[in-house]
């Protein structure tokens, strides 16, 4: 099985599936004929494997697409593995092996592909008329309550909150950085970047790490 | 062959932006960087598996995933200034 999003395998054989599908070779084959033509091989068997999957698989049909995922581009890249002459791993055999990449997939954010924060549970919100998420740092298998309110413009930055940070972050090298303000509740401390995170999932993932190095200190 | 299939989800900037999923095979012996270059992910991405963890971009990251794992590829920031 080759059709479909996730049916790449190295182990694809292109003889094996034109005699399944001879149809597709009929219309496929006048792309390839200059490539074909130009390898040396005396079969057309030979000719057709020395072609790369690369080429047949661009024009490979893909069913199975549901909504809904936008397909941007559906990339079956392997890295030429050592069945290539002339490639890097018939000079170093210890070479790694290829990677295939399945699909590329742009989504927007109610696709089933989640990003980060929703995957770790935080939940948007509106109040005072902004957008916020809710939700929770994970760290050294801790919990630390956040909220993080979202951009409303080029102008205003993401702002990071933090409640109840540990103790030895406050006292630890990056204390200045968790800074209360008579504004906020008690115990609610605004995250200060000195280089802003160009998104919101890099943002919770290096306070994330912050908490993660702090701890390890303790 | 042993392989492990993983998406590393390259978040859009802002709130509402695209995001970007890339569905990939690994073998043994694949680095992050690798793998990064293969995607075309800029150098100035890392990658992340969250709760804090980060994923080093030179180490065979085959043994660090398990099959069907999500990767971030975050861009860099910085928690405020060390103190002097």
């Amino acid at each position: 099985m080759i059709q479909g999003m996730t049916a790449v395998s190295n182990d694809f054989d292109i003889l094996e599936y034109i005699k399944k599908n001879p149809d597709w070779w009929k219309q496929s084959r006048p792309t390839y004929s200059f490539a074909l033509e130009s390898l040396n091989q005396d079969s057309e068997d030979d000719r057709i494997q020395g072609l790369s999957n690369v080429m047949l698989r661009r024009h490979h049909p893909v069913i199975n697409i549901q909504p809904p995922i936008t397909i941007r581009q559906v990339r079956h890249i392997t890295i030429p593995n050592g069945e290539w002459p002339g490639h890097p791993r018939e000079r170093n055999p210890h070479a790694a092996p290829p990677i295939v990449v399945n699909s590329v997939r742009s989504y927007a954010r109610k696709s089933h592909t989640s990003r980060y924060w929703q995957d770790a549970g935080w939940k948007r919100r509106y109040e005072d008329g902004y957008q916020w998420l809710s939700g929770h740092y994970k760290a050294k298998g801790n919990l630390y309550r956040g909220s993080i309110k979202l951009a409303d413009s080029v102008v205003q930055p993401i702002e990071y909150y933090i409640y109840d940070p540990p103790r030895v972050i406050l006292s630890g090298p990056h204390g200045a950085c968790y800074q209360w303000r008579i504004s906020l509740e008690p115990n609610k401390y605004l995250i200060h970047f000195s280089k802003m995170p160009a998104d919101i999932d890099s943002g919770i993932i290096q306070i994330e790490q912050n908490l993660s190095e702090a701890l390890e200190m303790e | 062959m042993n392989s492990k299939n993983i998406t590393i989800v390259k978040p859009g900037a802002g709130n509402n932006a695209q995001s970007e999923a890339y569905d990939i095979a690994i073998q043994p012996g694949h680095t992050g960087k690798q793998v990064m270059e293969q995607l075309k992910i800029g150098s100035e991405y890392t990658l992340s598996k969250g709760d804090g963890k980060t994923v080093d971009l030179s180490a065979d990251i085959f043994p660090l995933v398990e099959n069907g794992e999500k990767l971030f590829a975050t861009t860099p920031a910085t928690v405020g200034q060390l103190a002097a």
